[in-house]
């Protein structure tokens, strides 16, 4: 607890200057509204605002497990086929000059204004970087253990349970982390190009109406999301370091 | 350590027999036939490995013949890069050999690979740092369980035991030392019990009072175990006082020059190096190495 008011108390002070600042130079609430303006409205709004936070995070965790998956299984892939390594690479490549977010109009276009395009795109922009820490992780696997494996006898499965895989885990935990934030981007994004649901859709809302108190609450709300996800996976990565070491993975972040 | 290591005694123990053929050109001592036949438990015959670098292909070994019969413990010493842990791998069927012919017990590298003949003790441990102590010298079983049944001729607690690491076995590599972790390595090289001990440099990473106490290890293993053992080293000390025959490597291309027997009296303890002909024997091993 002591810990926690340490790494705390900066927020406190901040939210305090900001609550005296809109006071003493008379701040219109439009322009700056107040932090406790902003929790009255996220109390008194609760039903509403609950019910658009449940829908941001469906489109934030079922982007991140996408992601998640489809980068580790595409890393594996990689890693165990020289032609799957070959097919993908080039598009690898392209797909990071090309700025994933200004997919978004056309995902909408494709999939409508429903789940599917925040997604989509949610999964678009946070895949790349499990990608990459899975094949680093796989691959940073010591020659010598392997070594030490086929003098066993081991089989390549075996190998890759027992040694590639423990070995990347280092890698790929600080990977998703990076992927879970890059899910909130982009489901955000999303629902700023088209949508009538969600957190990103009230920001949107706040702005249009100059409803500044919703848009704030609507951002501590998202906010809180992503450090929910990430404090999670955080919990997980302390444990997977603490047997499995920290790997030296670097992590590739191009939204 | 002693009772522990009863259970390790295989095959017969039967005097060793020092029958061995030995045809590079530059032999410079050749065994008189003996009366009775060892049966050879590692052959290699006119063996040769080409290297393809940027530079063009360069020959580590060439035309090399080695018999290690069953029970013996030999060493190969050599300059370094002379190819003697080319050797040892293409035994342990790590390298395949770029001409001539590798048997183990009768049967191909590969075949003795799988049929889990060997057991390999690397110059560094080589641990898995995610798995303890006692895990690390079950990893061969648990991976030959993986492919097929096989019980544990004796318990990883009791091998670690013999090593001398009985109240280590909860330990993380990165919590051992570097002796400790080598003595990991050989109760892990141990754990399925196998007839071949291929020993690549172990002890050359420990510092000089280890590597005392992991050569008495050694002697005591193989003073109840008598696995075959292949020993690389480049410490001529070590082989001669560990060894049945040293055999001495020269570079470019690696071939053997020259074997020495060496007929101490065993068991063998530390104090064998007050042994006259301890000296005598290291200084011809010497002589050899450095003729060149």
């Amino acid at each position: 607890m002591r810990g926690f008011v340490t790494k705390i108390w900066p927020i406190i002070l901040f939210l305090g200057i900001w609550e005296a600042a809109t006071h003493v130079f008379g701040i219109p609430a439009y322009i700056l509204p107040a932090p406790d303006r902003v929790i009255t409205r996220i109390v008194e709004s609760g039903g509403v605002l609950s019910g658009h936070t449940w829908i941001s995070v469906i489109e934030i965790m079922a982007g991140f497990i996408a992601a998640a998956l489809g980068g580790f299984l595409l890393g594996v892939a990689i890693v165990y086929s020289r032609r799957v390594e070959q097919a993908v690479e080039p598009f690898l490549v392209v797909s990071q000059v090309i700025p994933k977010v200004a997919l978004a109009p056309l995902f909408i276009i494709w999939f409508g204004h429903g789940l599917q395009p925040k997604i989509i795109i949610a999964a678009t922009i946070a895949f790349f970087p499990v990608l990459v820490n899975t094949v680093l992780g796989l691959k940073a696997a010591d020659p010598e253990i392997i070594e030490l494996m086929n003098s066993i006898a081991a089989s390549k499965r075996q190998i890759f349970w027992r040694v590639r895989l423990p070995n990347s885990l280092p890698y790929i935990l600080p990977s998703l982390k990076v992927a879970a934030l890059l899910s909130v981007v982009g489901a955000m994004v999303g629902e700023f190009v088209g949508s009538d649901k969600g957190l990103g859709y009230l920001m949107i809302l706040g702005d249009v109406n100059l409803d500044t108190d919703l848009l704030f609450a609507a951002l501590v709300l998202v906010t809180l999301v992503g450090l929910v996800i990430y404090g999670a996976i955080g919990l997980v990565e302390q444990r997977v370091a603490h047997r499995y070491g920290t790997g030296d993975g670097r992590l590739i972040v191009a939204v | 350590m002693v009772p522990a290591m009863a259970g390790l005694s295989l095959r017969s123990e039967s005097p060793r027999m020092n029958f061995v053929k030995l045809t590079t050109q530059y032999a410079v001592q050749t065994v008189p036939p003996a009366s009775q036949l060892a049966r050879p438990a590692i052959v290699l015959r006119n063996v040769g490995v080409t290297f393809a670098t940027d530079t063009g292909p360069v020959e580590a070994l060439a035309k090399l013949n080695l018999t290690i019969n069953e029970h013996e413990f030999v060493s190969i010493v050599g300059p370094s890069g002379c190819g003697k842990s080319t050797v040892l791998r293409i035994v342990a069927s790590l390298l395949a050999p770029s001409y001539g012919e590798v048997h183990i017990l009768g049967s191909s590298a590969e075949e003795a690979r799988r049929a889990y003949s060997f057991g390999v003790v690397f110059q560094n441990s080589v641990m898995l740092p995610w798995l303890t102590a006692l895990q690390n010298v079950r990893l061969p079983l648990d991976v030959i369980a993986g492919v097929r049944e096989k019980a544990a001729p004796i318990s990883p607690g009791r091998l670690l035991e013999m090593v001398g690491l009985k109240g280590y076995e909860g330990l993380y590599p990165r919590q051992l030392s570097g002796g400790m972790r080598q003595r990991v390595a050989i109760a892990r090289a141990l754990s399925f019990d196998p007839p071949v001990l291929l020993m690549d440099e172990p002890f050359a990473a420990v510092d000089a009072l280890t590597r005392q106490k992991l050569h008495a290890l050694l002697l005591d293993i193989w003073n109840k175990a008598r696995k075959t053992v292949l020993f690389i080293t480049h410490d001529v000390y070590e082989a001669v006082m560990l060894s049945d025959r040293v055999l001495v490597m020269s570079r470019s291309p690696g071939q053997i020059d020259a074997e020495i027997h060496v007929d101490l009296p065993r068991p063998r303890a530390e104090s064998i190096k007050t042994n006259p002909k301890y000296a005598a024997l290291c200084a011809r091993v010497l002589a050899l190495l450095t003729r060149e």
